[in-house]
């Protein structure tokens, strides 16, 4: 696994979150565990397209 | 993507317009509670309906002394706006539900990365681009198709975001760092220097670059001083570069976190994480991991966060755990102490 997107928001409390690539999602930090608020592909095969690295 | 700039416009404006809702204070509450008072008395007194009155009566009278006065409702751009919960401590009520249903809640609609195709080629170039946090589409492009050859780093905004910045690399000469406007605009050229995968400072006055990707690179950081246009190398405190799992600014702008570990069997030392004190350029060896006895960071480019000033946040393997995702969990570390928090387990609250 390689982390290539790894940052979280100005609050601290949310964080986008990319892995090898291919998958990007964000999480919630207010409670007692991490909750998923959204999750895409980073890798649109339809569109042929890929994200890379980034940040909030 | 039209739909997903306006929606993203929206989102702003419904933000703006609840932090800026205006907020009864104390005497305006009282005032409305004694007209309010005023007006069932007189509806009493007039004798029009009297068992009605009394039933107000009563329910008033039933709720306490203050009743509540309703707060202006935010413009109506998403369904169901959620109230905000405390931002300076932890709260356990529900988080919002989408980053398009709530107003206050939601992390930032947007993100921004580079853009191109999953393997591209010389002539397929990558492109700086904004996109939706909560669906994934492009809303804007930041930048052209770079020059025959050259290659584009991964962009970074700035904390105020008002500014992306990102490098070009192309043929001998150093990576031309240049920065262009979130909102989009012209883009201009702030700095000139060996190095990559550069990070914004959190107050916006400098840059640091990875000095140990630049061609025939050293093993430290360049930090760039944007006002002053002057750049500094700072060595890393290991002799050799191994590997850097990641690198954050402290939210203070004053320090920089630094991890830094083995990948080959063949490499004997540990993980680590280091902090450097930008001002003097002084290391300190912080905390050093032991997989054996606890999370340690999984390897990776960007592999540490630095969200408050007592808490980094790293990835690490757990097994067997269903956090983040699969098989990894994120783990909080207080670079004083070295107190490691794994997020998820029992008891335990980020």
């Amino acid at each position: 696994m390689e982390v290539n997107l790894f940052d979280f928001d100005a609050s601290g409390r949310y964080l986008i979150y990319g892995v090898e690539g291919t998958q990007m999602s964000t999480w919630w930090f207010g409670g007692r565990a991490p909750i998923k608020v959204s999750q895409f592909a980073a890798l649109s095969t339809d569109v042929n397209r890929a994200y890379k690295g980034g940040n909030w | 993507m039209r739909d997903d700039l306006l929606k993203e416009q929206l989102m702003s404006y419904a933000r703006d317009g609840a932090e800026n809702a205006f907020q009864p204070g104390p005497a305006e509450i009282r005032r409305r509670a004694r007209r309010h008072y005023r007006r069932v008395a007189a509806l009493s007194v007039s004798g029009v309906l009297l068992a009605a009155g009394v039933g107000i009566g009563l329910g008033l009278y039933g709720r306490g002394a203050t009743p509540t006065v309703n707060q202006p409702q935010p413009p109506v751009t998403s369904p169901a706006p959620q109230v905000v919960p405390p931002s300076t401590a932890p709260t356990t009520t529900p988080h919002p539900t989408t980053t398009t249903g709530a107003v206050h809640t939601g992390p930032p609609s947007s993100f921004v990365t580079l853009v191109g195709p999953p393997n591209p080629s010389a002539s397929q170039a990558q492109r700086v681009g904004v996109v939706s946090t909560s669906t994934g589409k492009v809303i804007r492009y930041l930048s052209g198709p770079p020059a025959a050859g050259a290659v584009v780093s991964r962009p970074v905004v700035s904390a105020d975001r008002r500014w992306v910045y990102y490098t070009v690399s192309a043929g001998s000469g150093p990576p031309q760092t240049y920065r262009v406007p979130f909102a989009g605009g012209p883009t201009t050229k702030v700095a000139e220097t060996a190095g990559g995968d550069l990070v914004v400072s959190p107050d916006g006055s400098k840059l640091l670059f990875d000095a140990r990707l630049a061609p025939g690179g050293r093993y430290g950081f360049t930090i760039w001083d944007l006002a002053r246009g002057a750049e500094r190398f700072i060595p890393f405190p290991f002799p050799q570069g191994g590997e850097v799992f990641g690198y954050a600014w402290s939210p203070d702008s004053r320090q920089v976190a630094l991890i830094r570990g083995a990948v080959l069997d063949n490499e004997k030392f540990p993980t680590q994480l280091f902090l450097l004190d930008v001002a003097t350029g002084r290391w300190q060896q912080a905390v050093t991991f032991d997989a054996n006895h606890g999370p340690a960071p999984e390897f990776g480019h960007l592999n540490v966060a630095w969200p408050a000033a007592r808490r980094l946040a790293f990835v690490a393997r757990i097994a067997g755990s269903g956090k983040l995702p699969g098989k990894h969990q994120l783990v909080y570390v207080d670079p004083r102490t070295g107190k490691l928090t794994p997020l998820g387990s029992p008891g335990q609250r980020p």
